[in-house]
């Protein structure tokens, strides 16, 4: 089904263009460079595929493994990151060349794998729920970022802030999750 | 961890001892924006009268961080990775202006010289500067909103802003990956010089002329530029479809027309730049409304959910939220106020002008800066190439077609470049926009001071390149063979064309239809990026996506960390060497390969110095 739907949105896109490229144009009737029944044939021919596309979608049952594994990946990274940046935020006293290394090392593959199965969360919660989670995640890595060139740059005022802006941001995204999982 | 970090007293003990400050962080200081201001407007003198001369402009971005990084460390001592970062925002902010106005106004002088037409030369300075301004306004305040959306939710590549951020955070990235950024920069300098002495400006190297079996229609050239390969290596997997777009076009469209196609075109296939010029770009110019407008159907939800979380930000009592963003209610006012203004500048721009025409054109202007934001911001966001001459190209287009209605040729002419000139602006600004955004994510700067920033540079790009422009065509008249300015030529030669009813309106409207199917087929950004494989050069998809299968392939066999850790250093290392040698060789080419117009160089120098005090 999924395949047909492919077939027949990228066949009818194919036959658009082809009839929209396949004349010069007609100097005394420019309108009439496009052959428009044919050309509306193959659009038609593609809204028809891209139907079938958007309900397969919906319903692909086959996906839900991996759609299962990719939201797997994704909390499993979001703990990581999260009990990371806790711990660094719990210090007292920062050394800068530390946290850099921390974030590097322990931080920035976690954010990576997160953001990259991302999509799990708009096939698990819908869009609503993925810009609410993705707006406090962002946040937070923004600020991890940030913390990073403050302790490249030696601020430790500046670390010891975004850390915990982080790690508020990081909780919001922890809870939003958890109680989207509830309804 | 160490509760007893290193101090300033012991820097030597530790080969990675990093200095402890205290107090804030210095990040949106006076420092920051004088400097930028300077380095802005010496870029986009620099590179606006290149441009004149060259056909093309620089973003500035890569080069306002590097002076920076020379300027605000080297100099003043100052240690702030985020300061650099307003800096290179309000420096590139300040140079968005050079791209954008080579590209339009100057048409204005080159079709005074056409018979009948010597009046649009005398268009009112201050109103077009007004209006260059006012676009830069409305651009802004319509694609901030956008920066959540595609950085935050839809998390785009933006391979230039990664290109800036590592350059930003050089200082503290650790010497391994200084010495992959530069080992980069070399290559891709090393290379570009190459070519640029070998094969002068044609960087295209045609293997169809290699290999005879290979039919010209395939179009197989490839463009050497080590810098497209990086971009392809940052965009990754998501810039695939660009070259899927191209490859579309000369091996299926091709040769399906070369066999089924009519006379006339069979005839054209094996001629491929006529095939692009003809058929290929200006479908790609209505695919790429098409996918614009069904992009945004198809994102609304997510727009939405931006626009929502901006207005909560501005009425919540958290105090990180509130200023992380500017107030939504302040840019709706820039919006109106910016249409406002534009209504009037069209309104005064030539004598027969109506009132009703007017509010026409602003609006529509308006409406249209917004879809092409959208258009840029995308296109910008997945493969680092805005079609900011397509948008402008169907800006005028619009405009004429209002105008002409009821004014005169040069009235059309004049008012509709005036309000053209401010949609180019604003597309200019937009890209800008969301390209330092995104650099601002990875280095950790605020957006609301960021965005703050280009407004403050955005205003002087305008005052600079226009008394630049006005200076040198009094000088040297633009449009000669010492100021050819080929994008303006361009620009001139279709609102001549526009003027005679002589544009492919169907083959437009026809791209449109098939944009807006791949951009409903729910497979992310297909449609934008497909068009922009119609639009751009094959040559440049095809040097793309090795770039894109690069970073597949890396990915695959080292993982996502290796590329994070050493491709993304040294592409982005490929981006900056070969911008700094076009920035050098455009230099030489105007000082040392046209001594003549070294002279006209200084001139504007020393003109600008005079205004300036």
């Amino acid at each position: 089904m999924r395949l047909t739907g492919h077939v027949l949105m990228w066949g009818g896109f194919l036959v658009g263009a082809f009839y929209s490229l396949s004349y010069l144009e007609v100097a005394d009737n420019k309108w009439s460079t496009v052959p428009w029944g044919k050309y509306f044939a193959g659009i038609g021919l593609g809204i028809v595929g891209v139907v079938l596309l958007r309900v397969t979608g919906q319903k692909l049952e086959g996906d839900e493994e991996s759609h299962e594994a990719k939201f797997s990946v994704l909390c499993e990274n979001l703990s990581e990151v999260i009990s990371s940046v806790s711990e660094m935020a719990s210090q007292k006293n920062h050394d800068p060349a530390k946290v850099l290394n921390q974030i590097d090392n322990e931080c920035a593959e976690p954010l990576s794998e997160f953001a990259n199965a991302r999509q799990a969360l708009v096939r698990r919660f819908g869009m609503s729920v993925y810009a609410e989670v993705m707006t406090e995640f962002a946040s937070a890595e923004r600020y991890i970022n940030r913390c990073w060139s403050a302790a490249a740059d030696g601020y430790v005022d500046e670390i010891r802030d975004c850390l915990q802006k982080a790690d508020t941001h990081l909780a919001k995204t922890d809870a939003l999750i958890a109680a989207a999982e509830k309804l | 961890m160490s509760d007893t970090p290193p101090t300033m007293d012991n820097p030597d003990s530790d080969p990675g001892f990093i200095p402890i400050r205290t107090g804030p962080y210095p990040e949106f200081t006076w420092t920051a924006v004088l400097v930028g201001w300077a380095i802005g407007a010496l870029i986009a003198v620099s590179i606006g009268y290149a441009a004149l001369i060259l056909g093309f402009a620089i973003e500035g971005s890569e080069l306002a961080a590097i002076l920076g990084w020379g300027i605000l460390r080297g100099v003043l001592r100052r240690s702030s990775i985020v300061e650099n970062n307003i800096n290179q925002t309000i420096a590139s902010a300040v140079n968005g202006a050079s791209s954008g106005i080579m590209f339009s106004v100057p048409a204005l002088f080159i079709l005074s010289r056409r018979e009948g037409l010597e009046a649009v030369a005398d268009f009112n300075v201050p109103l077009m500067i007004l209006a260059c301004i006012t676009g830069c306004v409305l651009g802004l305040a319509f694609v901030i909103p956008l920066r959540k959306q595609m950085i935050d939710f839809d998390r785009l590549a933006y391979p230039g802003g990664i290109a800036v951020a590592t350059i930003l955070k050089s200082p503290g990235a650790g010497v391994r990956k200084a010495v992959l950024l530069l080992g980069g920069a070399l290559l891709s300098g090393v290379v570009h010089l190459l070519v640029l002495s070998l094969m002068g400006e044609d960087h295209d190297w045609k293997a169809n002329s290699q290999f005879e079996w290979l039919p010209e229609m395939l179009n197989i050239t490839i463009y050497l530029s080590v810098m497209t390969v990086g971009v392809g290596f940052l965009s990754g997997k998501g810039g695939f479809w660009f070259g899927a777009g191209g490859f579309l076009c000369y091996f299926l469209l091709s040769p399906l027309l070369s066999q089924f196609g009519s006379d006339g075109v069979a005839a054209m296939v094996d001629t491929p730049d006529d095939m692009r010029g003809v058929l290929y770009k200006p479908l790609g110019i209505g695919m790429l409304v098409g996918a614009a407008v069904g992009g945004i159907i198809a994102a609304f939800p997510l727009i939405a959910s931006a626009m929502k979380a901006m207005h909560n930000a501005s009425k919540s009592s958290d105090s990180d939220s509130k200023n992380d963003e500017m107030p939504i209610g302040l840019l709706y006012a820039a919006i109106g106020i910016g249409a406002l203004v534009l209504v009037w500048i069209a309104f005064a721009s030539v004598d027969g002008m109506t009132l009703g025409r007017a509010i026409s054109m602003a609006l529509l202007g308006t409406l249209w800066v917004w879809v092409a934001g959208v258009v840029v911001a995308e296109c910008i966001g997945r493969t680092n190439w805005s079609p900011l001459s397509g948008m402008t190209l169907i800006a005028v287009t619009i405009l004429i077609v209002i105008a002409k209605g009821g004014l005169n040729t040069v009235e059309t002419i004049t008012s509709s470049m005036l309000v053209g000139a401010a949609i180019c602006l604003a597309i200019s600004q937009a890209s800008d926009m969301m390209l330092d955004l995104k650099s601002g994510y990875l280095v950790g700067g605020i957006p609301r001071r960021q965005q703050l920033a280009q407004f403050i540079g955005a205003w002087l790009g305008p005052i600079i390149v226009i008394s630049l422009m006005i200076l040198l065509n009094s000088q040297y008249e633009i449009g000669s063979d010492r100021l050819p300015a080929p994008q303006a030529q361009a620009l001139a030669s279709v609102t001549e064309g526009i003027l005679d009813n002589n544009i492919p309106t169907y083959r437009y409207t026809a791209g449109a239809g098939l944009g807006l199917l791949l951009a409903i087929s729910g497979l992310g950004g297909i449609g934008v990026l497909i068009a922009l494989g119609f639009y751009m050069p094959f040559a440049i998809a095809l040097t793309y996506t090795i770039g894109n299968v690069l970073r597949i392939a890396s990915d695959k066999a080292f993982g996502s960390k290796f590329s994070h850790e050493v491709g993304i250093p040294i592409a982005a290392g490929l981006i900056v060497g070969e911008a700094l040698v076009g920035v050098g060789h455009a230099f030489y080419k105007v000082f040392f390969v046209s001594p003549d117009e070294t002279e006209t160089a200084l001139l504007g120098v020393h003109f600008l110095c005079g205004v300036f005090g």
